[in-house]
């Protein structure tokens, strides 16, 4: 049976591999001895077969099909460090001498991270530990108030050792020089002419003012206190309203009435601005009437 | 001594057993806050910190075999507040990771020329390129030993997170080992 060039050439892997019946081994076999072109072809891919494909050509196939195995390699590497690489790996590794190198360093690795796991300190260190903790110990055995009493020291001396505070202090005392000398209230207020009165009137007179000034601050004071107790008590139904308005605020929010809540808030809301208004200033009349109209929906 | 023993001496305030729980677990707490930190020094102030917090708080941990992974979350914990700290005021100096384990081992002696050293310092400076949390779950799984359920919870993050996490950071670091083995001019990477 004489064959044609096409049909040789679909044959012609197996019959390479022997897995042709004889009487088709046969037939390609004469085929190629009748057929110079099929000859050429067969010498062209036997040598073609017989060397190896270089690496460009592996990595060429690879990039265009499943892209670099190297990224899946070093995950499996990761994931089991130090275990034998399996059978696909290992070929992996076999061809690839960057993940050769990696799996290589991981193998000694984990014996190096875990004699990482301790590292001795100087000699001193545990007596430095051991004096510091005695100074907790020695800290609680002293008692809570002596404690504190160190703390608040500790704190101070943070707090002078600070570049800001020579800044802040002085913002502190003005304030207080301000409150003292400058406000409706101020005990000192007047201070600075009257005690430049009495330096011009001679020394007589600067005992006078001076006396006069302890009276000034003393007047001061209590004016001062009068007019908080005035407001304090003023304010007082105001803010029982208040509190009994947030206990119900409380109480609409924990039973989820929204719209109560909603208008307990607006109620506590007047309940402040009343009170702030009569500490503001104490005759101000005050359209609401504590304990009544609020309390309306 | 059973550390239960131990800690149970050291919370009836007994200085002894404090002293040999001190030096029983010093070089690992030494350890982990040089991960933490560069300098060998400020890496001791750090140790000494987590030791006076563990002192504070020697009720916190009952069980001893809580004890390691409590004592890990305490010096964690302290290092973050140090370099939480470091971070307002920075210090005067920041060493490279060669210069500072340079600085914590002073001099050649023949174990720095054995094959162990070399490769401690390899790992030592590789890690330094790790990213905080590559090398914090490194720190945590492969020195330290934790398991990655406690990790997970230290960290507070997902247990999936921190196992993908856990195996690509090591390649990371085999990655900065092969660099720095190689020599200068030569690449290691594919």
């Amino acid at each position: 049976m004489s064959m044609d060039c096409g049909r040789w050439l679909d044959l012609y892997d197996a019959w390479r591999s022997g897995a042709l019946d004889p009487a088709a081994d046969r037939a390609c076999r004469d085929h190629l001895a009748a057929c110079p072109e099929c000859a050429d072809l067969h010498a062209l891919l036997s040598a073609g077969l017989d060397t190896h494909a270089d690496a460009d050509l592996t990595a060429g196939i690879l990039a265009a099909t499943s892209g670099p195995p190297c990224v899946r390699a070093r995950e499996r590497l990761g994931e089991a460090p130090g275990a034998a690489p399996d059978e696909l790996l290992a070929a992996h590794l076999d061809h690839c001498p960057d993940c050769a190198g990696l799996a290589a360093v991981l193998d000694w690795l984990p014996v190096i991270l875990a004699d990482m796991a301790e590292e001795e300190p100087d000699a001193a260190f545990t007596f430095d530990v051991l004096r510091g903790t005695a100074g907790v110990r020695a800290r609680r055995r002293a008692g809570a108030l002596p404690r504190l009493r160190q703390r608040l020291g500790a704190w101070w001396e943070r707090q002078v050792a600070r570049p800001q505070f020579a800044w802040e202090a002085a913002w502190v005392a003005a304030t207080v020089a301000a409150l003292l000398f400058l406000t409706p209230f101020a005990p000192g207020r007047g201070a600075s002419e009257r005690a430049l009165r009495a330096v011009q009137a001679g020394p007589v007179r600067v005992e006078q003012e001076a006396d006069a000034l302890v009276r000034a601050a003393g007047d001061g004071w209590s004016e001062l206190a009068a007019a908080a107790d005035a407001r304090h008590h003023r304010a007082a139904p105001f803010r029982a309203d208040a509190r009994r308005h947030a206990g119900e605020l409380g109480r609409a929010l924990f039973d989820g009435d929204l719209a109560a809540a909603r208008d307990r808030l607006a109620a506590l809301g007047r309940d402040a601005a009343d009170v702030w208004t009569i500490w503001r200033d104490p005759d101000a009349p005050i359209d609401s009437m504590p304990g009544t109209h609020r309390d309306a929906p | 001594m059973e550390l239960a023993r131990i800690l149970e001496h050291c919370r009836d305030g007994d200085e002894l057993a404090w002293e040999m729980l001190v030096r029983r677990y010093q070089s690992r707490v030494y350890a982990i806050a040089r991960t933490y930190v560069r300098d060998p020094d400020e890496a001791r102030d750090l140790a000494q910190d987590v030791f006076l917090r563990l002192y504070r708080n020697l009720d916190g941990c009952r069980e001893a075999e809580r004890f390691l992974p409590w004592l890990i979350r305490i010096a964690r914990n302290a290092a973050v507040d140090h370099l939480r700290r470091r971070k307002a005021r920075p210090p005067a100096r920041d060493l490279p990771a060669e210069e500072a384990w340079d600085l914590a081992h002073p001099g050649p002696s023949p174990e720095d020329h054995s094959e162990e050293a070399s490769r401690r310092r390899l790992v030592a400076a590789g890690l330094r390129r790790l990213s905080d949390i590559n090398r914090e779950i490194i720190m945590l799984k492969d020195m330290q030993g934790l398991p990655l359920e406690e990790i997970a919870d230290l960290l507070d993050l997902p247990l999936g997170t921190v196992k993908s996490r856990s195996s690509r950071a090591r390649v990371e670091l085999a990655q900065a080992v092969r660099e720095l083995m190689t020599p200068p001019g030569e690449e290691a990477t594919a």
